[in-house]
């Protein structure tokens, strides 16, 4: 039986600051897509099948529920794909809205998420 | 700490001892970044100065203070801030701890130290005009264009 009490549980670093990753080949994704079962499957299935691997994701539903916005870093360093080709294959999904791209590899924090909110703030996008 | 929470600690200062409070609070900010500066030319950051600008601003937009434009001028920058963080999502509040810290980012980028000629909120844009200006030997840091 499990032992999921504090002390003895394991704790893992909260990253709010969403730093971009090491490496000159990891570029920024923004990704607006439909909030529905399977959507992130076939959104990852895109990376996996060009051999990025994704580095840090991080993503919420909007306050409706119906669009679900996703950040997320791909290391092109293993693969010989292009940023527009991903572009590309992202929007021929149909859950997909929107794909946005921040390729300045000397950015050190994300470029779309402003402002900060709490759980109780209501912030339309 | 939540920004509300350090706005209504500058103002509780500004309460408590006056103008000392602001100047406490600008060294608060300008102290912070100093340090926080030392982190970010370590590591795999990029060191130009066109970079470590570029990252000065993006820096507090991560921390949701606002969306930061800095012009460099002859004589120091010009800061526009866009769609600053406001008390409780409504009110304007002048605060120093910010300036402070942008004063600190630059001072560490650019080895020269900075004040404050001015600040200007426009209600209707939503912006805030900051001007920091190169403190000299000639003008001690005290307001006027030199």
């Amino acid at each position: 039986m499990n032992d999921s009490s504090h002390s003895a549980r394991k704790n893992y670093p909260r990253n709010i600051s969403l730093l971009r990753p090491a490496g000159n080949k990891v570029i920024e994704f923004m990704i607006i897509c439909k909030n529905e079962i399977g959507a992130l499957a076939a959104i990852s299935g895109i990376f996996a099948k060009e051999n990025l691997n994704i580095e840090i994701t991080y993503g919420h539903a909007d306050r409706q529920g119906n669009s679900y916005l996703l950040i997320l870093y791909a290391d092109f360093s293993n693969s010989s794909s292009t940023v527009d080709q991903i572009i590309k294959d992202l929007k021929e999904l149909p859950v997909i809205h929107m794909v946005e791209v921040d390729i300045d590899q000397k950015r050190h924090f994300d470029d779309f998420l402003y402002p900060v909110v709490g759980v109780d703030e209501i912030v339309p996008w | 700490m939540g920004l509300n929470a350090l706005i209504k600690l500058e103002q509780t200062m500004f309460e408590k001892i006056g103008s000392g409070g602001h100047a406490f609070l600008y060294q608060m900010g300008k102290d912070y970044s100093i340090e926080n500066s030392k982190i970010l030319k370590s590591g795999n950051f990029a060191q130009d100065q066109e970079s470590q600008l570029k990252n000065l601003a993006d820096s507090p937009k991560a921390a949701g203070w606002g969306i930061f434009d800095i012009r460099k001028l002859w004589n120091g920058f010009d800061v526009v801030i866009s769609e600053p963080h406001l008390l409780d999502g409504h009110t304007f509040v002048d605060t120093r701890f910010i300036y402070g810290m942008l004063a600190g980012s630059l001072q560490s980028i650019f080895a020269e130290e900075f004040f404050v000629l001015e600040t200007r909120y426009d209600t209707r844009a939503n912006t805030i005009l900051l001007k920091l200006r190169t403190r000299t030997k000639d003008n001690h840091g005290r307001n006027g264009e030199v």
